[in-house]
């Protein structure tokens, strides 16, 4: 087994003088009058970040604060793949009986996304809550990361990554936290591996609407009622609006990253102005009013641009996880696995709750008031405050993990 | 109404000097190979590569502006009811045969003016019986697009263009003409028919049709003869080809329709971006046709030194999305214009010919099994053939700009 090795993030000064050359020579399209956010990136935004990215961001200095963190490395077997260098955070709690919680992000996030939990989980075991042993990985093409350019490598692929980092920190149970594409990574890694996954946080929910055809017929029944009646709550109405808006105003980098991502890679590789757009566009859409300071969007952006594999190849799990063995799915009960389902009133798709009973054994359920898509970056207290609630003592998943319930003194 | 002012392409030496700058610097993502299928993720980085390479080193800009520079170019003001003034580039090529039909060529994405280039010599021509008939040609840039000015507002939609194309013909003189076009500009074709026909637009000639499909409660009596003829291989080929379409093929319209200036950002600033972005269609949407360096370059080219800058030309796929009804459903309508169909059986949508019935009056009607979405590109010679079967002597649409039958004498 590969040992684990402590990781120094280096971005070497020539990426980052290439990166200001490009800058410096941004040519920008013109935008139409009062645009507004219609159309995409507005163009004053755009142009105040690129202008900030190239004369006040200082990379090095953020590479000296991520280097603070507890960075490690790894090396992966993956059948048909070898060996992946699997770059990830470990921060091991002074509770040795401390749950072991994977956080598993999407795109356009990465590993940073959990650092905003870690001091509310932190002080959550100094005051009597359960603690956690918090493992950040960079899933492969992402971040400092391996990339795979071999053809075929499926949410499976990732999901097989997860876990067996997961074994080699030793933690053989564990629970989960996941966002974005990292939500149905630990949904498929709850159907590969149920005797290891006991539960798992998401709050990007992939329900369907309960089917005619299951055996329990009451489910389907009480939906067509809601529906025709429409007694769907006002939080849930609106939800389903925004559904229906994202569906049609905000999927087109998803059709396009699913098809053609080499030819939509070609400009973002190439630009540094269009990549910065494409993914501004996102952070900014998919959060709830949340105020991304300009240092926080280059850093973001930055981890992208000087990632070990290029922008490119975070495009190409969206192409995989639609085609292949293990295709992102929708629905379908997956038993064994304790479910902690998050509501958040900006996340993408906001289905009825009764709708994520479907998806499996439900312990924990919590509808949120503020926040989206990027619940952990921007309203940390709320993620933490789910995973202590539903891992705590009077939680639904409390002491899933045999031995590693999250307390100093294990109840008698 | 002063007379347009005559164009020569020249672009400043400067966005030349600046071009080379940043393909010099070009950073160029890996690639996941597909050997089964090369082009399945998009384009190959081996031809992009190529293309770049040709691009910095042997490409001459100034050669191909020469070229455009033979076709007599002209610009002229055109107003555009609540949207303002903007400036059309065009090309207009005059038959000497005095009775020419007028002709108005509107090209779509990710194509431009130049498409006329191949046909435009042989349509100016002919004019005695055996000949066929002859055309003057118009061919604009469309708005936002090539030389012609950008749009600059929000909601600047299908109707607006059809406004300003067929004021450019008003302008010149030409109060009757009829229509040649594909893709975006066969969308535009359709609603100056609306709007303008049969009382100035007197015909038209699509390829790249978007009929809907008859229903038993929307056309009964067709739908009815369709119950009793089966579909053709070719018909059955060309359904397969267009949900292909709809599958893999059409994320560059989904992103266009509903985020065109955040994708605007790459395409104006990465020439290579750009490339890519244009040159993936060029291959996938025609029939095996082989596109020179030169070709290639040369119609991305017209995108990067276009006067609205490459991101304008998403513009249009917005406004068609979000019009209410949507463009696609709105000139789905029966309308009472003389229509010549030409169906080229490798073209991006390719749908059951019945179905044009629904678009209006059939007087023409021709497939091909060579030949792809650039129709006039790919298959001058078919283009020139339908235009003058259409309208000349026994045509289906002989004679229908009044005084102007394309012969010479009466």
């Amino acid at each position: 087994m590969s040992p684990i090795r402590p990781y120094t993030i280096r971005v070497s000064q020539t990426e980052v003088d290439k990166l200001n050359q490009k800058l410096a020579l941004s040519e920008f399209p013109n935008e139409l009058e009062d645009a507004g956010r219609n159309y995409g990136a507005p163009l004053g935004e755009v142009k105040r970040l690129v202008t900030f990215w190239k004369d006040v961001f200082k990379w090095s200095v953020v590479e000296k604060e991520m280097n603070k963190l507890p960075n490690f490395e790894t090396t992966i077997d993956v059948d048909g793949f070898g060996p992946l260098d699997i770059h990830f955070l470990h921060e091991v709690s002074s509770v040795k009986t401390a749950i072991p919680l994977l956080f598993v992000h999407g795109w356009p996030g990465s590993f940073l996304e959990v650092t905003r939990l870690l001091p509310f989980l932190q002080e959550s075991a100094k005051n009597h809550g359960p603690a956690f042993h918090v493992v950040a990985i960079s899933l492969p093409n992402f971040a400092f990361s391996s990339g795979v350019t071999k053809r075929g490598f499926g949410l499976q692929h990732y999901a097989e990554v997860c876990h067996k980092l997961m074994l080699v920190l030793g933690y053989y149970e564990y629970v989960t936290c996941g966002t974005d594409i990292g939500s149905s990574i630990t949904r498929l890694m709850s159907k590969l591996y149920p005797s290891s996954l006991k539960a798992l946080y998401t709050n990007l929910v992939p329900a369907l609407p309960p089917s005619p055809w299951s055996l329990n017929p009451f489910p389907f029944l009480s939906f067509l009622a809601r529906h025709i009646l429409n007694l769907y709550t006002p939080a849930e109405k609106a939800g389903l609006e925004y559904t229906r808006y994202f569906q049609k105003e905000g999927m087109g980098y998803y059709n396009l990253q699913t098809t053609k991502p080499q030819t939509v890679s070609y400009a973002l590789v190439d630009s540094p102005v269009g990549f910065l757009a494409w993914m501004w566009e996102k952070m900014h859409d998919w959060t709830d009013g949340y105020v991304w300071s300009d240092e926080e969007v280059c850093t973001w952006v930055s981890l992208y641009w000087f990632s070990r594999a290029g922008v490119e190849s975070g495009l190409r799990l969206y192409y995989e996880s639609t085609r292949g063995d293990e295709p992102a799915r929708a629905g379908g009960y997956i038993p064994h696995t304790k479910l902690g389902l998050a509501y958040f009133p900006r996340e993408m798709f906001r289905l009825p709750k009764a709708w994520g009973h479907g998806l499996g054994n439900v312990v924990y359920e919590k509808e949120h008031k503020k926040g989206g898509h990027f619940a952990a970056w921007e309203v940390p207290e709320a993620v933490a405050g789910d995973l202590i609630a539903m891992f705590g003592k009077d939680g639904g998943a409390y002491g899933c993990v045999k031995g590693n319930a999250g307390y100093a003194s294990q109840p008698s | 109404m002063s007379p347009p002012t005559p164009f020569k392409i020249s672009i400043p030496e400067s966005k030349l000097q600046r071009l080379h700058q940043k393909l010099a610097l070009t950073d160029f993502p890996d690639e996941v190979i597909n050997t089964s299928n090369s082009w399945s993720r998009g384009v190959p980085l081996s031809e992009i590569k190529r293309l770049t390479h040709y691009w910095q080193n042997s490409f001459n800009w100034r050669s191909a502006e020469a070229h455009l520079n033979t076709f007599p170019q002209f610009t002229t003001p055109i107003e555009v009811e609540g949207f303002g003034v903007y400036d059309v580039h065009f090309i207009h090529q005059k038959s000497e045969v005095e009775n020419a039909i007028p002709l108005m060529f509107l090209h779509g994405w990710p194509g431009s003016f130049i498409e006329v280039t191949k046909i435009l010599p042989e349509l100016v021509k002919g004019g005695k019986e055996e000949e066929g008939p002859a055309f003057d040609v118009v061919a604009p840039s469309l708005i936002d697009f090539g030389f012609s000015g950008a749009s600059k507002k929000e909601g600047f939609n299908v109707d607006q263009h059809a406004e300003a194309c067929h004021k450019l013909m008003l302008s010149l003189g030409y109060s009757e003409y009829v229509i040649q076009a594909g893709d975006l500009g066969h969308l535009i074709a359709r609603f100056i028919a609306l709007k303008y026909g049969p009382t100035h637009c007197k015909a038209t000639h699509l390829n790249s049709a978007l009929p809907a499909e008859p229903t038993a409660t929307s056309h009964p009596e067709l739908y009815a003869e369709m119950q009793k003829t089966p579909l053709t291989e070719a018909e059955i080929a060309g359904l397969i080809r267009t949900k292909a379409f709809s599958e893999e093929g059409n994320g560059y319209l989904r992103q266009q329709s509903t985020k065109p200036q955040t994708l605007g950002y790459s395409l104006a600033d990465s020439p290579v971006g750009l490339l890519a972005w244009l040159y993936e269609k060029l291959h996938d949407w025609s029939d095996d046709y082989v596109w020179s360096d030169d070709e290639i370059l040369t119609w991305v080219s017209i995108y990067y030194f276009s006067t609205a800058g490459p991101s304008a030309s998403s513009n249009l796929y917005y406004e068609n999305e979000h019009r209410s009804p949507s463009a696609f459903a709105a000139m789905q309508v029966y309308i009472d214009v003389p229509l010549g169909i030409v169906s080229f059986e490798k073209d991006v949508i390719v749908l059951p010919k019945a179905w044009n019935r629904t678009l209006g009056p059939i007087v023409f009607e021709s497939t091909y099994e060579r030949g792809g979405h650039f129709a006039a590109w790919e298959r001058p010679d078919a283009m020139v053939g339908d235009l003058r079967g259409m309208f000349g002597r026994g045509g289906g649409a002989e004679g229908v700009v009044g005084r102007r039958g394309g012969y010479e004498g009466l």
